[in-house]
C-alpha cells in the first residue's frame, strides 16, 4: 500500500502556505491547505491528518488576532488535540501564547516563522513522525477472511453514529483502521489480520499476527472502537484487570494508540498454548460436555476468581438499577421489540406463540417490569460486564481469556454467570437445534428449583434425545453450580436473585435482532417463566 | 484537611537557599508534602526510598547550564513530571524545554501566589491528560 504522511496546513498567508506545501510535498508527505479556521475545520471534518500545521496570528497587523489559537481550543473540545499532532509556526508568537500551546492544548511543536530554514524544517517534520506520530506507513496488512477494512468496520459505533455501508464514513473509518494498525505495529515490516468479533458498544476486535525484521512475533488481539470508549475501556482495565493478574495467564496491555476518530487497546494474552485460541462461541460448537464444563469451572475459578473473591459484604442491592444501568434497556424498546418485531407472538397481557398449542398462554413479563424495583440482599464484586461468547478466549489447553473491559466494573456478583447462561441457553443453541416446545420443557425443568442447594439435583431431571439440547441443558446446570458456589457463604440459600438477573438478560436478549425469530421466542418465553417464578 | 498519603508529593530542587525556603515554606502552607534539596544527585535517595516517586520535580535555577540539563534528563528519564522555574528564560530554551519533557516552565523571579497557581495547573494538567497521552508520555504502566 503507498501510503503517505498526511498533513493539514492552516496559514492566511498565501507565500506561506506554498512554501511549506512545496517543501513537504517534495519531502514525500501528502499535504492539504486552509486559509481559514473553517476551511481548517472541514478539511478536518473530511479527512485525517497526522500532522496539523497551524500559524497563531492570521492577519499581520491584528494583533488580538489569534484564530489558531482558537482553533487549538476547539481541537482540544473535540478530542482531537492527541489524535493529530498539531505544531504551532509563528512569526508573532509571544512565550505565553507558547506556554499555553504546549501546557494546555498538547501541541508537539512551536516553530518560529522568523528562522524557517526548508531543509531544516523538512527534517523538524521527518521526526514528529518518527517521534510523536510513531508510524510505520511502510508497513503491509494482510487481511484474512475479509477483503480489507472496509468489511470490519461497518457498524463501528462513533460518537454515536453507526458506520453505515458504502457511505464516506466508512471509507474514512477504514482508512483509519489501517492507519492504526500502522501505529499499533511500528516496529513490525507486515502483519497478518483477521476479524475476531464484534465488541460491545459498537467497537470491534481483530485477531494479529505480526511479522519483524527477525521473524514471527506473537499473536494478539486489537480492540478497536471510537476512541473515548476505547479510553474508558482502558481505563477499567487498569482499574478492574490489571490488580487482579496472575497465575501465567492473564490479558495484558501491550499498547494504546488512536487516531483522529479510533482508538485501540493491543491485548496479549499471556500463557496461551501455542497459537490456537478460540472465542468461547466457536470453542463450544466444537467441544464435548466435559470440555466445555473443564473451561467454564476453570473461568470462574481461576481467570476470574479474584473478582469474585473479592465481593465483601452481604447488602441490599437494587437489582433493577444494577442491571437496566448495564444493559441500557427501556420498557419503551422492549414494547418495540415485541410489538414490531416478534410478529409470530400474539396477546398483550397474556401472549400466545404461534409454534405452540393454542391453550398454552404466557404471562407478558414486560408490563410487569415496568416501575418494579427487585432488591435482594447478596454481593457486590467487580464483573466483567460483557460475558458474551466473543468475549471469552479459550486455548488449546483450555485455559481462558478475557477481552473487552469497557462494561468492566462493580456490580451483582451474577451478571457474568447469568449472562453466560443466557447466552448459551438463547444464542448458542442454534434455531435448528431445538423447537420451541423442546425449548420450553428445559426452562420449566430449569426453573423447578426453587433454592440453590437443589441445583445438582437438576442434572437428571431432564432426559432428552436431542443432543445439542443435552448439552445445553447441562452446560446450564454446571453454570448454575459454579453460580451457586461463588455465593457459598451467604446463609440464605436464596437462588431468586439468580433469577432476577437471567429474567434481565432474557428481556434485553428481546433487543437482539440478529438472532433468530426461534432464539428471540425463547428470550420472551424465558423471562415469562422467570417472571412467574418470581411471583412478578 | 487531607490525610499525609493523600496529600501531594513535591520535590523542590534549588541551590540558592533564598528561593528554596521560599518554595517550600509557599508550597507547605499550600499542603503539599515537600521535600526539599540543594543537590543536583537524582533521584534524591532519601526522598525516593521513603515516600516513592513524587507527583512534581520543581527545578529552581538561575540558569539552564550544561549541568541542569544533564538533571532535566535524569528527571524526566524518571518520568517523573517537571516544572522549571529559570530566570533568563527565552523563546528558545523554553521552548527546548518543553521539547524535551518539561511539564511546565516559569519565570523565575516568582512570587508564592504565583508558584502555587503553576504548580497546581501542573498537578491538574498531568491528572486530566487522557490515556492516550499518559500511555504516549510514560508508555503502558
Amino acid at each position: 500500500m503507498n501510503r503517505q504522511g498526511r498533513i493539514l496546513i492552516m496559514d492566511d498567508e498565501e507565500r506561506w502556505r506554498k512554501l511549506l506545501a512545496s517543501t513537504l510535498e517534495d519531502g514525500g508527505f501528502l499535504v492539504d491547505v486552509a486559509e481559514t479556521v473553517q476551511g481548517a475545520l472541514l478539511c478536518l471534518d473530511e479527512s485525517f491528518y497526522h500532522v496539523l500545521i497551524l500559524d497563531i496570528r492570521m492577519y499581520d497587523p491584528d494583533t488580538n488576532n489569534v484564530e489558531g489559537m482558537e482553533l487549538l481550543r476547539t481541537l482540544d473540545e473535540r478530542g482531537m488535540s492527541s489524535g493529530t499532532k498539531i505544531i504551532m509556526l509563528s512569526a508573532y508568537g509571544t512565550t505565553k501564547q507558547m506556554r499555553a500551546a504546549f501546557t494546555k492544548y498538547g501541541v508537539v511543536d512551536f516553530l518560529d516563522k522568523n528562522e524557517f530554514d526548508n531543509l531544516q524544517f523538512l527534517e523538524q517534520m521527518r521526526q514528529t513522525f518518527k517521534e510523536q506520530v510513531g508510524i510505520n506507513l511502510g508497513l503491509a496488512v494482510h487481511w484474512q477472511q475479509v477483503s480489507g477494512p472496509d468489511q470490519v468496520v461497518t457498524n463501528l459505533v462513533l460518537e454515536k453514529e453507526r458506520v453505515k455501508r458504502d457511505t464516506p464514513l466508512q471509507t474514512r473509518v477504514a482508512a483509519e483502521l489501517d492507519d492504526l494498525l500502522c501505529r499499533l505495529f511500528h516496529q513490525a515490516e507486515s502483519v497478518m489480520v483477521r476479524p475476531l468479533a464484534p465488541g460491545a458498544g459498537g467497537t470491534s476486535v481483530l485477531w494479529v499476527q505480526p511479522f519483524y525484521a527477525s521473524g514471527g512475533g506473537q499473536s494478539v488481539v486489537i480492540k478497536f472502537g471510537g476512541f473515548r470508549k476505547i479510553d474508558r475501556e482502558y481505563s477499567n482495565f487498569k482499574a478492574y484487570v490489571q490488580p487482579f493478574i496472575g497465575g501465567g495467564r492473564s490479558t495484558t496491555v501491550l499498547d494504546l494508540r488512536r487516531t483522529p476518530l479510533l482508538g485501540g487497546i493491543l491485548y496479549s494474552l499471556l500463557g496461551t498454548a501455542g497459537d490456537r485460541v478460540l472465542d468461547f462461541g466457536t470453542f463450544y460448537r466444537h467441544a464435548d460436555l466435559a470440555e466445555v464444563k473443564s473451561v467454564l469451572t476453570r473461568l470462574f475459578r481461576d481467570t476470574c476468581g479474584s473478582w469474585y473473591a473479592n465481593s465483601g459484604k452481604l447488602q441490599p442491592c437494587d437489582l433493577t438499577a444494577d442491571y437496566k444501568e448495564l444493559l441500557g434497556f427501556s420498557v419503551e424498546s422492549l414494547k418495540e421489540a415485541l410489538n414490531d418485531r416478534l410478529k409470530s407472538v400474539q396477546g398483550k397481557t397474556m401472549l400466545q406463540f404461534r409454534s405452540l398449542p393454542p391453550d398454552r398462554r404466557f404471562t407478558n413479563p414486560i408490563p410487569l417490569v415496568l416501575d418494579k424495583r427487585l432488591v435482594r440482599s447478596t454481593y457486590i464484586c467487580t464483573t466483567h460486564g460483557d460475558f458474551n461468547e466473543n468475549n471469552i478466549l479459550v486455548d488449546g489447553a483450555g485455559h481462558t481469556w478475557l477481552i473487552d473491559f469497557y462494561r468492566t466494573g462493580p456490580g451483582h456478583i451474577f451478571r457474568d454467570v447469568a449472562e453466560l447462561d443466557s447466552v448459551v441457553r438463547m444464542q448458542l443453541l442454534s434455531p435448528e437445534d431445538a423447537s420451541l416446545e423442546e425449548r420450553l420443557q428445559m426452562e420449566e425443568t430449569l426453573l423447578a428449583c426453587e433454592r440453590f442447594s437443589q441445583v445438582d439435583g437438576l442434572a437428571a431431571e431432564f432426559p432428552t434425545k436431542n443432543r445439542a439440547l443435552a448439552k445445553t441443558y447441562a452446560t446450564v446446570v454446571h453454570l448454575r453450580s459454579l453460580a451457586r458456589t461463588l455465593v457459598d457463604q451467604n446463609p440464605a440459600d436464596d437462588i431468586s436473585e439468580y433469577y432476577v438477573a437471567l429474567l434481565y438478560y432474557a428481556l434485553n436478549m428481546l433487543r437482539f435482532y440478529w438472532l433468530s425469530p426461534v432464539q428471540r421466542e425463547h428470550a420472551l418465553l424465558s423471562a415469562s417463566l422467570l417472571a412467574d417464578r418470581l411471583g412478578l | 484537611m487531607e490525610s499525609s498519603s493523600q496529600r501531594k508529593r513535591i520535590v523542590v530542587i534549588d541551590r540558592q537557599e533564598h528561593w528554596r525556603k521560599l518554595s517550600v515554606q509557599a508550597l507547605t502552607e499550600a499542603g503539599f508534602l515537600v521535600h526539599a534539596v540543594d543537590s543536583y544527585e537524582y533521584p534524591p535517595p532519601s526522598s525516593h526510598s521513603q515516600n516513592g516517586a513524587p507527583d512534581l520535580v520543581v527545578l529552581g535555577c538561575a540558569r539552564i547550564g550544561l549541568e541542569e540539563q544533564a538533571l532535566i534528563s535524569r528527571i524526566l528519564e524518571q518520568k517523573e513530571p517537571l516544572l522549571v522555574l529559570s530566570t533568563a528564560l527565552s523563546w528558545k530554551v523554553m521552548r527546548a524545554l518543553f521539547l524535551v519533557g518539561a511539564s511546565d516552565v516559569e519565570d523565575k523571579p516568582y512570587d508564592p501566589g504565583r508558584l502555587i497557581e503553576v504548580v497546581q495547573e501542573a498537578l491538574a494538567s498531568t491528572a486530566s491528560r487522557d490515556n492516550y497521552k499518559a500511555v504516549e508520555q510514560e508508555g503502558v504502566s
